[in-house]
């Protein structure tokens, strides 16, 4: 177990208030599709930003334990985990229109996002970026780098923030709830596209969902209930053999 | 539009900058046996009651007035925009310090601490030097309501989703603020400084009162509009009577007008 | 000229039409009177109140200012100023019929005397009088005072005789109170028991009542006066008085000077932080004089009065013809002259600029009250004046305290412009503002000792005319002062602002005075025309 990308027993409270993450306790492990499902407000998206280190620090307080490859993060100091964020941990928002800044193109975009962790190589973007759209079944043509969100489809949008997501070749994807803004074709779609990611680009991706049914594809799941995590294993025992009674709701709970 | 609006702006300013031209005496001189009267080729918009030409004092009033408000308007939103925006992005004790500092500052009684500053500058400063003192003044007070504007728009801009995806990707707190705060702040700050050209222009006819500002014999457009004060007591059938009256109103109503339109505006999704 | 003969033939040989009897006249007042105690009468509407009901010894005629017998018929002073013996009228009636006694005289003189009571006229009397003795016997009174009074008989016109009764609502003037709504009005009825009677016999007053409405704001005022509702206004502005001129009437009639002034004066006090060049240039007699010849005053008078204004000779308005010294001119403004005279005390003029011995430019600033139009307007017109004899004047409105605070406390200011209400005609009444010891006297407040000799002149001058018993003699020094006032120029009289006042044409009788109450002095005279 001593390879495990991250490894967290993370307890997490808002100013004195009872703690919203109560020794949340889970391991996830290189190249591997994990699932973390729960109710909304439940505090996946919590989760989702201590690993980022972006939880607001004048009122959040962590405790216990969270490491990310040998990096504790719960000491990292700021500089440090700005070097992690957004090159080996990355993040794909939810409402992918409203986290793209509305005043740039998407090449800009792009190119910001290549400058933050290559400031040396200021003009190498290009390529990188391309590719970048490439795999995230993006048009690579003119065109389309001199939109402007406003002129993208939400699904356009979720693929261009993956593209960032994905510039450096991160060792882990967060995914904050990537299907609730889509239908159920591109819902389908895009959990193929993270799929494929994993597989050609070897991250692994942390997919943050209150739908049961979208974990499907991961190789092994969470269920976060009241701050912790009450059952975890491979979806299909989830599925059949649900231990817990909110498992349970889930399982027959479909949108 | 926006040509037009620069185009009289410029207009405006070219007439201010010739005033000394048109109106060499900058509409100091008082004509005694012509008081009060309505236009005429001699005085294109009339004479005031002492006797001086309303159009020279018009002109040279446009230069006090749309040189220094806006500047000491740009000064406010400044140090409004450096201290709103310390306030918003630190969390703890500087926005606490910050933010009570400002409450405090809208509190005040300005009236009297402007009696107690009026008080310490010599009676006989000339009147150029009261002028700048003024305006810097209006400048450096009125800094605390941009700055309680700019705090909110910083928490606002911060909470949104595209600054916390920019974060994600590693971008360091200084890239955020001149990247995209600042530029996304741009439109607010250009509506306080429309708001407050305006309400300086004005709050220095006021200031009168106190001694501070524009003395006599200077024109400015502050002066000049509350001399409308009385005409207005009259009625609005008086103001019909003498419409070149309003005269200044208009300027200040098209100078402010073309800002409004040149201003920069929020991106329209 | 020969339509003036014609209208003086038809004054003098038209028998006038009887006057009209009864009718209510009916006028405003700006604020409720305080009391309707006339002892204590301290505020214009009390005090207007207090001469309609009720009765004096003595009326100071507010047309020729001289003292007339009212209650009294008679009286008597004596050569050392320490006593009055008055006889009382026998017609004198209270309201309800009593006769006036000279025990209700020494009965309101001791009242009105009473430390306890705050009465202001009592107050003044005490001060300058001393112990009173007052001493009745039958008809007549006999009055003493341990210090001399000069013209003792005039301080009778501000003591209301009341009943010993002790009835204060009680009077013997013309009207008494019937009602009072407070905020309101209050309505005034004829009181029938009067003394006076008319040249036919026929008793006064003519008019069956007055009504006053409390009314603050002018301008509703000046509305209800134009509709009718009101027979008379007073201290009208020239605004309002253009107004009603411009309509035709003839209601709106100009009294012409006030007894108000407005002056300009330059700090001389020592104590003055302000440089000691300057200090020099206002000590400096020429200095003031120049300045003083540079104002164009009538410019000042048909500019900012539109015409409704006085230019001033000297410190005493001509309306108050006792006291004025008439052989005083108003200067006409010659700059020529002005520059002659500083040209004398080695200053140079040149290229616009005026320069002091030293070689200093002649600069200095001008304080008056913020938000005065009038005084505002008069510096702006003084600042192009003395620019033509090359002197810059900075005008600087100040909130009024800080003002006061700079002309009374911190002496820190060049000169002031400000205006003087005049109330009181008497030279006594302005001791605290000529002696050099008092608090008043503005270019240089408190001295110790008189700083120059024409103060210790001025001082000795205005002791003189305190002490003097004769008239002729007081007039005399107090002309003197008015004199070296004008010559030393330490206040530079402006104008005197003209009084003026509307009075309905349906109103008869009236003799405009500018001695309140201004319209209403002769109130049993006057009557309604319909």
């Amino acid at each position: 177990m001593e390879s495990a990308l991250v490894r967290s027993c993370l307890t997490v409270n808002y100013s004195g208030k009872p703690p919203v993450l109560r020794d949340l306790t889970l391991e996830i492990q290189p190249n591997e599709l994990f699932g973390l499902v729960g109710e909304s407000g439940g505090g996946k998206s919590t989760f989702a930003l201590a690993l980022l280190g972006l939880l607001p620090p004048a009122i959040a307080s962590l405790s216990g334990t969270l490491t990310f490859q040998h990096h504790d993060l719960l000491t990292l100091p700021d500089r440090a985990f700005r070097r992690l964020r957004g090159r080996a941990i990355t993040y794909v928002p939810q409402s992918p229109i409203a986290s793209l800044s509305p005043r740039l193109s998407v090449a800009a975009h792009l190119r910001e996002a290549w400058l933050i962790h290559e400031p040396s190589n200021s003009s190498d973007w290009r390529q990188p970026s391309l590719a970048a759209l490439h795999s995230a079944q993006l048009p690579t043509e003119p065109a389309f780098l001199d939109l402007r969100p406003a002129a993208l489809s939400v699904g356009m949008a979720q693929r261009l923030l993956i593209a960032m997501a994905i510039l450096h070749k991160p060792a882990l994807l967060i995914a904050d709830e990537p299907t609730s803004a889509l239908d159920l074709i591109h819902q389908s779609a895009v959990l193929d596209l993270f799929r494929s990611l994993r597989d050609t680009l070897g991250t692994a991706v942390l997919l943050i969902t209150h739908d049961l049914h979208a974990a499907a594809i991961c190789h092994r799941v969470a269920v976060l209930y009241e701050g912790s995590i009450v059952e975890q294993g491979p979806p299909a025992q989830l599925f059949h053999h649900p231990a817990h009674p909110y498992t349970r709701a889930l399982t027959s709970a479909r949108r | 539009m926006k040509v037009a609006a620069a185009v009289l702006l410029l207009l405006l300013s070219l007439a201010a900058l010739s005033a000394s031209w048109i109106a060499p005496d900058g509409g100091q001189m008082q004509f005694r046996d012509h008081i009060n009267e309505p236009p005429s080729s001699q005085f294109p918009l009339g004479t005031d009651p002492l006797g001086r030409d309303r159009f020279a004092r018009l002109l040279s009033g446009a230069r006090i007035s749309l040189l220094l408000a806006p500047a000491a308007a740009l000064l406010a939103v400044l140090l409004g925009a450096v201290i709103g925006i310390a306030a918003g992005l630190r969390s703890g004790w500087l926005a606490h310090l910050l933010s009570a500092a400002c409450d405090l500052t809208l509190a005040l009684p300005w009236f009297f601490l402007l009696l107690t500053l009026r008080a310490l500058i010599p009676i006989d400063v000339a009147p150029p030097v009261s002028l700048l003192v003024t305006f810097a003044l209006l400048g450096l007070l009125g800094w605390a309501g941009p700055a309680r504007v700019v705090q909110a728009g910083v928490h606002l801009t911060l909470r949104a989703p595209h600054i916390l995806a920019l974060r994600a990707r590693g971008a360091a707190p200084l890239r955020v603020l001149t990247r995209h705060l600042l530029p996304e702040l741009a439109p607010l700050l250009a509506g306080q400084f429309l708001a407050l050209a305006p309400v300086f222009l004005l709050a220095e006819a006021n200031l009168g009162l106190l001694g501070l500002g524009v003395s006599e014999p200077m024109a400015s457009w502050g002066n000049l509009l509350k001399e409308l004060e009385s005409v207005a007591v009259a009625g609005p059938a008086a103001l019909l009577h003498s419409w070149w009256l309003l005269a200044p109103l208009a300027g200040l109503l098209l100078s402010t007008g073309s800002l409004f339109i040149l201003a920069p505006r929020e991106v329209t999704p | 000229m020969s339509h003036l003969v014609g209208l003086l033939a038809f004054l003098l040989l038209a028998p006038p039409p009887p006057p009209q009897r009864g009718g209510q006249l009916h006028l405003a007042v700006q604020a409720e009177p305080r009391s309707a105690d006339p002892h204590v009468a301290a505020d214009e509407p009390s005090e207007l109140l207090a001469y309609l009901t009720h009765g004096v010894l003595v009326r100071i005629n507010r047309l020729t200012q001289l003292p007339e017998p009212e209650l009294a018929q008679s009286w008597k002073t004596s050569p050392d100023g320490k006593s009055i013996a008055f006889i009382i009228r026998p017609a004198a009636r209270f309201s309800d019929g009593a006769p006036v006694t000279s025990a209700d005289v020494c009965y309101s003189l001791a009242r009105i005397l009473e430390p306890k009571l705050d009465s202001p006229n009592g107050d003044s009397l005490r001060g300058a009088a001393g112990a009173v003795r007052c001493a009745p016997e039958k008809a007549r009174v006999t009055i003493a005072f341990d210090k001399p009074l000069a013209s003792a008989e005039r301080w009778f016109d501000g003591i209301a005789i009341l009943p010993a009764s002790g009835k204060e609502k009680t009077g013997a003037g013309p009207f008494h109170i019937k009602e009072w709504q407070p905020g309101a009005f209050i309505t005034l009825q004829r009181n029938p028991h009067y003394w006076q009677r008319d040249a036919a016999g026929a008793a006064l007053p003519y008019l069956d009542a007055v009504r006053l409405d409390v009314q603050r704001n002018r301008d509703l005022e000046l509305m209800r006066f134009e509709k009718g509702e009101l027979h008379l206004v007073n201290n009208l502005d020239p605004d309002s008085y253009n107004r009603l001129r411009a309509k035709g009437a003839s209601s709106a009639i100009s009294l012409g000077a006030s007894l108000d002034s407005e002056q300009m004066w330059f700090n001389q006090s020592p104590a003055a932080p302000i440089p000691d060049s300057k200090k020099g240039w206002f000590r400096t007699t020429s200095f003031r004089q120049a300045v003083s010849l540079a104002i164009r005053r009538e410019d000042l008078a048909r500019v900012v009065y539109h015409g409704h204004a006085t230019p001033a000779a000297g410190p005493i308005s001509p309306a108050n013809r006792l006291w004025v010294n008439t052989s005083l001119k108003a200067p006409t403004a010659n700059p020529q002259q002005a520059l002659a005279l500083l040209r004398r005390e080695g200053f140079t003029f040149s290229a616009g600029v005026l320069k002091d011995p030293h070689g200093r430019p002649v600069e200095f600033s001008i304080i008056t009250n913020a938000g005065n139009k009038s005084r505002e307007r008069m510096a702006a017109m003084i600042q192009q004046d003395l620019a033509a004899i090359g002197i810059q004047l900075r005008v600087a409105p100040l909130d009024f305290p800080s003002l006061i605070e700079r002309i009374t406390k911190t002496f820190d200011y060049d000169s002031c412009l400000l205006g003087l209400v005049g109330s009181d005609l008497d030279p006594n009444g302005a001791m605290n503002v000529w002696l050099s010891s008092a608090a008043n006297h503005q270019w240089n407040p408190n001295q110790k000792s008189p700083a120059t000799p024409w103060e210790a002149e001025i001082d000795k001058l205005m002791q003189t005319q305190a002490l003097a018993m004769d008239p002729a003699i007081r007039k005399r020094a107090f002309d003197r002062v008015q004199a070296i006032v004008a010559e030393q120029a330490p206040f530079i009289y402006l104008i005197h602002r003209n009084s003026m006042v509307g009075v309905s044409p349906r109103l008869r009788g009236v003799q405009p005075a500018l001695l309140r109450p201004q319209l209403l002095w002769n109130v049993p005279r006057l009557y309604l025309q319909n």
